[in-house]
């Protein structure tokens, strides 16, 4: 076979017919010239060197801006392309910083150690050439012990992660004495990570840490680089608690590339079902590598990756039977070894294929890549910039590829890709107030420097904080200072990414004599993903679990060559505990405030590989979980909806939908993940509820304390509630998404309104108002209805 | 609402207090705060039953001065308690003396600090120092309530404590440290350098005050005990040292893990008697290191072969003695094995004896060893092997080298599989360059 180029490839393609049908577009974006500045001339002339050697005659001139402002003191967020280097614009001043004066000491944060290591041997190379005694260094987990104190002592440059900083650094900080004081830089990179639950955890690391700075009289320049999102301006002063300054005009030449947003045939009118995005997904990818069209794959989810690695390499396993890499996969979960090894193969070009899930996003050097498909859309504009980014890094034309699923997200870029390709609406939010993150970063503070009456920590009423955690005995009070006083040491109770820092380890019992430990699941997912009897995919192989022990917090697992896998069920249960604000819009009372939420995983179902056909059910019985967090909502007067031509069944149903709707709109308009907010169907006191269950929906209800489940076409005391729609965070104490979901209720009404109402299908489909067999017939057609009577 | 209440309803506190509340409602005389404290008072009594002399009446809070003998005072950072203590001369500590612990040679602390610094200076003017924390995680949270001092004068052991009765009195405590630290030239501890030494750094720099204690000469006894008497020991810590060593029987002694707690309740209560016990604890541990310091000077300095010292001590020493090239230390001691020639020694002491005669050059004395070792059924690897090369290589009587390594082999022995392929491999050279002649 004669190879393509991907030029050729790309030509081939737009000639295809039926894929031009299916493309909803297809932009070509052109390489862009550069804009060049001279150097300052206060940079030191050997360092000009190195870099003029390196090809860069002239600086970008968002690098020469930026310089300029770091240099004057000012704190600064960087907002430009991947590649249009950015990390220059921090390692020339702090590299000037200290070559002017060898005292002067910086901090570089990663997300990721991957980042920090990749990071760490790029400005390595860099004084190497420059041949001056500028030290620099790894600080994290894997630094060992011995190298550790003259790194303190020594390090001009320390780069890390938030989490070495938060449970390593800032309770020893007495040790790092000579980087505290001497601390002129801390540069964060890939700002928009921090967001979420991590960002509000990382915005308290950015609270100690300042504090510790000022203890030791030291002011550092903080130095933010992100990627484009909305508010990087916003977020960044929303994390330091400072002004800074925004860049975010690149000076960089761009190379050019081909973006293809794709969305799948309909296959059945009927149900409005569209082809899965897995399908094109997978053919598109091995007729790439094929060609010698070295390919990055993302999809959403663990699972997705595991199946389309077992499609792929079902595929390849001909051509290259014993190349166990030629494509693979690549995920939080494989252990570090085998991510380095993928990581180098990529760079070598041996691995011609990988599927990831967002874990390659990042920056991670994996040389340049000449395709990126990307199966769903990853939930961001930013997300997906980034990943397309992974291709074509620096040189030539590259080929992004977007294919749709059947969700209201996805299908809405599709209908408006002008949105996609004009706009950043999205927005990184934190809430480094919530009263759960803030306490811990309390008592983490208070170990590392008593704090004095009056002093400020979070926006909440400290001193009401302290005296808590001193009637709790962990802090005591001498006249106006809070000292720790316990033997705990408050850092390590905290993860700051994980809702729990639990972990259920899942241990494959295949054979007997030799059980082997092959992944970690966070206790929250353990629920979904190793349940008893279920399938779990791991590195493309099928795994049965037969015994989740929770107590143990082990799953036993073992190999197995099933031709299914399995989908948890789960319920949901809200109360309102209580409301902070409220307000009357046409037919609704609409309210934020603060909510019980009970899940319970009840069942699964098997679903068959490649048919993706439904092949059965099992229960499972797990305890329920219980958690307090921050919801939106709005309660629906029962007699108003009596007024509708419907029966009540059909009404549900109806509700059912639009919650489907709004929690998809919602997770665009914030920026955030589908999983980081939920919904339910109930009524405000708990007392009753809707869920899927194996065949349908079921409402459950209960009667003096106990649940009552009734299949919703006898729509058991149906009358007797005010059904209420909630959009909640799903994290504890939330995250502070409810607030403005309350402020956006119109707004989010009315989209909904406006997708269900373009949406091709005949009677709803996963686009719009969910899948017609959950969602029941009418569903389309209520919808609108009822918004009608909740929007003026 | 109160967010402290929105926090207690996060993590499910309110419903336990809405549930004690009802209770309350129920039994209005117990108001909460006098629960607590009825509680933590109750825990203090029966801690203190465990220990039968400080047995009080029940409920009698009691004050500090009159548990422990000490005063309050005062320099410009505020106010601290100090307990001063001389050990007199004659006092014992186990099996020994005080005054037998005074003037110990200053080139063998050196050696077992491995710091010729300290060789200089004299045993008064080494500070021996160990503190009693709020626990042990390390870090900035943790401080040192109790610093425990001591050092020779005039013939008699001083040991001073300097107690923080509160956070607030920590700095002035500290400056008092400093002040006694900057009187002397060396520091000795047990596990001071991980420990101690870096906890008190740490607080000082929290307390924005100069210390140079990082900076001094440190002989931390924990390395060189390990090295010398770990052998027989269970573990390496200064109470079980102390025991198995020098016959100190501590009665009614604080287990450590205790220690933090009851300081956590002395800030709550202020009873005095939670204190006592610790403040005892830590005064032992003082004079121990004074008397261990004595103690592991003796064994390397050869001084004399008391019952407190075996052989096993003493060859640990000699090694300790060569890996810091102190030939003549090392000899001094083997000079003690030659005197008596240690027909009692096991066979493990016997080849770390011959180890030493070969490193140490004394060849002669090592081959004696070796022969006997050699002579002893089941044989072992180590002698017949030492002996044949040195019949090989030194003696060049390839002969009885080659007789040697033949009959071994033939004898009951303890080789492994590679050994006795060693073995083999020697006598096929030996063979070989018999045939050559």
């Amino acid at each position: 076979m004669v190879k393509l180029t991907l030029d050729e490839w790309i030509a081939r393609l737009k000639k295809n017919k039926s894929f031009n049908h299916n493309a909803a577009a297809i932009v070509e974006i052109p390489a862009k010239p550069g804009d060049w500045e001279d150097y300052p001339e206060w940079v030191n002339l050997s360092l000009r060197t190195v870099l003029e050697k390196r090809g860069m005659e002239k600086l970008y001139k968002h690098q020469a801006q930026a310089v300029r402002f770091i240099r004057n003191g000012q704190d600064v967020v960087l907002v430009t392309p991947t590649a249009s280097g950015k990390t220059l614009c921090y390692n020339l001043p702090v590299l000037q910083s200290i070559l002017d004066k060898p005292e002067t000491r910086a901090l570089y944060l990663f997300p990721t150690k991957a980042l920090a290591q990749d990071q760490m041997h790029e400005i390595h190379s860099l004084i190497t050439d420059l041949a001056a005694d500028i030290k620099t260094f790894t600080y994290d987990g894997d630094t060992p012990a011995d190298a550790r104190q003259s790194i303190r002592k020594q390090g001009h440059i320390i780069v890390t992660n938030p989490d070495m900083l938060h449970a390593g650094i800032l309770p020893h900080h007495t040790k790092w004495q000579k980087l505290f004081m001497n601390l002129k830089y801390i540069v964060i990179d890939e700002l928009h990570i921090y967001r979420g639950i991590f960002g509000s955890h990382f915005a308290n690391v950015i609270r100690r840490l300042v504090r510790i700075c000022r203890f030791y009289g030291a002011n550092p320049v903080f130095i933010c680089c992100s990627a484009t999102v909305a508010n990087p301006r916003e977020h960044a002063e929303k994390i330091l608690e400072r002004q800074v300054a925004l860049l975010d005009k690149s000076g960089a030449p761009t190379a050019a590339k081909t973006f293809i947003l794709y969305n799948p045939p309909i296959v059945n009118r009927e149900l409005g079902i569209r082809q899965s995005a897995m399908t094109p997904a997978r053919k598109i990818a091995s007729d790439l590598i094929e060609n010698n069209i070295q390919t990055i794959i993302f999809a959403t989810s663990r699972l997705n990756v595991e199946v389309l690695t077992k499609y792929l390499k079902d595929k390849f396993v001909k051509i290259k039977p014993k190349d166990d890499h030629f494509v693979t996969g690549y995920r939080g979960g494989y252990l570090p070894n085998l991510r380095r090894e993928i990581e180098s193969g990529l760079r070598t070009r041996e691995v011609m294929g990988v599927i990831s899930t967002n874990a390659l996003e990042l920056g991670i050097d994996i040389g340049n890549l000449e395709a990126c498909i990307m199966t769903g859309y990853p939930g961001s504009i930013a997300s997906t910039w980034q990943q397309a980014g992974r291709a074509g890094r620096r040189t030539g034309r590259s080929l992004a590829i977007l294919i749709a699923r059947s969700n209201p997200l996805d299908q809405y870029i599709m209908e408006n890709p002008d949105y996609f390709f004009a706009l950043s609406p999205e927005h990184c939010r934190i809430n480094p107030d919530n009263l759960l993150i803030l306490l811990h970063h309390i008592k983490s503070a208070a170990f590392e420097l008593p704090f004095e009456k009056g002093e400020k920590f979070g926006r909440e009423n400290l001193e009401e904080f302290l005296e808590y955690l001193e009637e709790k005995g962990v802090l005591h009070r001498t006249t106006d200072r809070w000292h720790w006083a316990a033997e705990s040491y408050p850092a390590d109770e905290v993860s700051l990414r994980a809702i729990n820092p639990e972990n259920v380890v899942v241990v494959d019992t295949t054979d007997a004599g030799n059980h082997k430990v092959i992944a970690e699941v966070d206790l929250d997912s353990s629920f979904t993903a190793v349940h008893n009897e279920a399938i779990y995919l791991h590195a493309s192989e099928q795994y049965h679990v037969d015994k989740l022990d929770l107590e143990g917090k082990k799953a036993y697992v073992h190999k197995v060559d099933s031709d299914y896998y399995t989908d948890a069920m789960t319920y949901t249960n809200v109360r309102v505990i209580d409301s902070f604000e409220n307000h009357s819009e046409a037919g609704a009372i609409v309210e934020h405030g603060e909510v019980q939420v009970v899940r319970k995983v009840v069942g699964y179902k098997k679903i068959k590989f490649y048919t993706s056909e439904n092949l059965g059910y099992g229960d499972v019985n797990l305890p329920e979980k219980d958690m307090h967090t921050t919801s939106y909502w709005f309660t629906i007067q029962r007699d108003r909806l009596s007024e509708l031509n419907f029966t009540p069944a059909e009404i549900i149903d109806g509700l059912s939908a639009l919650a489907y709707t709004l929690q998809h709109l919602s997770a665009l308009y914030l920026m955030a993940d589908t999983h980081d907010i939920d919904r339910s169907l109930g009524d405000k006191s708990g007392e009753w509820f809707v869920s899927q269950g194996k065949t349908g929906r079921v409402i459950t209800s209960f009667n003096a304390g106990k649940p009552e489940m009734t299949d919703n076409k006898t729509g058991a005391r149906i009358d007797e509630f005010d059904p209420t729609i909630f959009i909640f965070d799903s994290y504890p104490g939330g995250i502070g998404f409810s607030e403005l979901l309350y402020r956006e209720h119109a707004n989010l009404l009315s989209a909904a309104k406006s997708l269900i109402e373009k949406c091709p299908c005949a009677y709803g489909c996963p686009s719009c108002v969910g899948p017609t067999l959950e969602v029941g017939k009418t569903a389309k057609e209520i919808v609108p209805q009822i918004v009608g009577l909740l929007i003026a | 609402m109160k967010s402290i209440d929105k926090l207690k309803r996060l993590t499910g506190e309110n419903i336990l207090k809405e549930k004690v509340d009802e209770l309350r409602r129920i039994h209005p005389s117990s108001a909460s705060r006098k629960t607590e404290i009825d509680e933590l008072r109750q825990r203090i009594e029966t801690v203190m039953h465990r220990s039968p002399q400080q047995r009080q009446s029940q409920n009698i809070k009691s004050n500090l001065t009159e548990i422990v003998e000490g005063v309050e005072i005062e320099n410009k950072y505020g106010k601290f308690f100090l307990v001063s203590d001389i050990v007199s001369r004659s006092s014992r500590h186990g099996h020994r003396n005080i005054f037998e612990a005074f003037d110990f040679d200053m080139t063998a602390a050196a050696m077992l600090a491995n710091n010729p610094c300290i060789s200089e200076y004299c045993s008064s003017d080494a500070l021996f120092l160990d503190t009693e924390t709020t626990g042990l995680a390390g870090g900035t949270g943790t401080m040192a309530f109790l610093i425990g001092l001591g050092w020779f004068e005039e013939g008699h052991f001083h040991v001073r404590q300097i107690l923080a009765r509160d956070f607030g009195e920590e700095r002035a405590a500290l400056y008092h440290l400093s002040q006694i630290a900057s009187r002397k030239k060396f520091l000795v501890t047990f596990n001071g350098k991980a420990f101690d030494v870096n906890l008190l750094t740490t607080r000082f720099i929290l307390n924005r005050l100069k210390s140079d204690l990082a900076e001094l000469p440190h002989l931390d006894l924990l390395h060189p005990s390990r090295r010398i008497l770990g052998h027989r020991l269970e573990n390496s810590r200064l109470a079980t040292l102390e025991t198995q060593v020098f016959g100190v029987e501590r009665e009614g002694d604080i287990p450590g893990w205790e220690i933090p707690q009851r300081y956590f309740d002395w800030l709550k209560s202020r009873d005095g008697r939670l204190l006592a016990a610790i403040f005892e604890h830590n005064r032992l541990d003082v004079i121990s290191m004074a008397t261990l310091t004595a103690h592991l000077v003796e064994i390397l300095t050869a001084q004399s072969m008391t019952k407190y010292a075996n052989a096993d001590d003493y060859l640990a020493a000699a090694r300790l003695l060569l890996t810091r090239a102190n030939a003549e230390g090392v000899e001094k001691i083997l000079n003690i094995f030659q005197e008596n020639s240690c027909p009692d020694f096991s066979h493990q002491s016997k080849k770390k004896l011959a180890q030493l005669y070969k490193r140490t050059g004394r060849l002669d004395e090592a081959v004696q060893i070796w022969r006997e070792l050699a002579a002893c059924e089941p044989v072992e690897f180590y002698a017949i092997s030492e002996l044949a090369k040195w019949l090989e290589h030194r003696e060049r009587d390839h002969h009885q080298a080659r007789i040697l390594a033949e009959n071994a082999l033939n004898q009951a022995n303890t080789f492994s599989a590679e050994e006795r392929q060693s073995l083999l491999h020697r006598l096929k050279r030996l063979n070989a360059k018999a045939e050559e002649k």
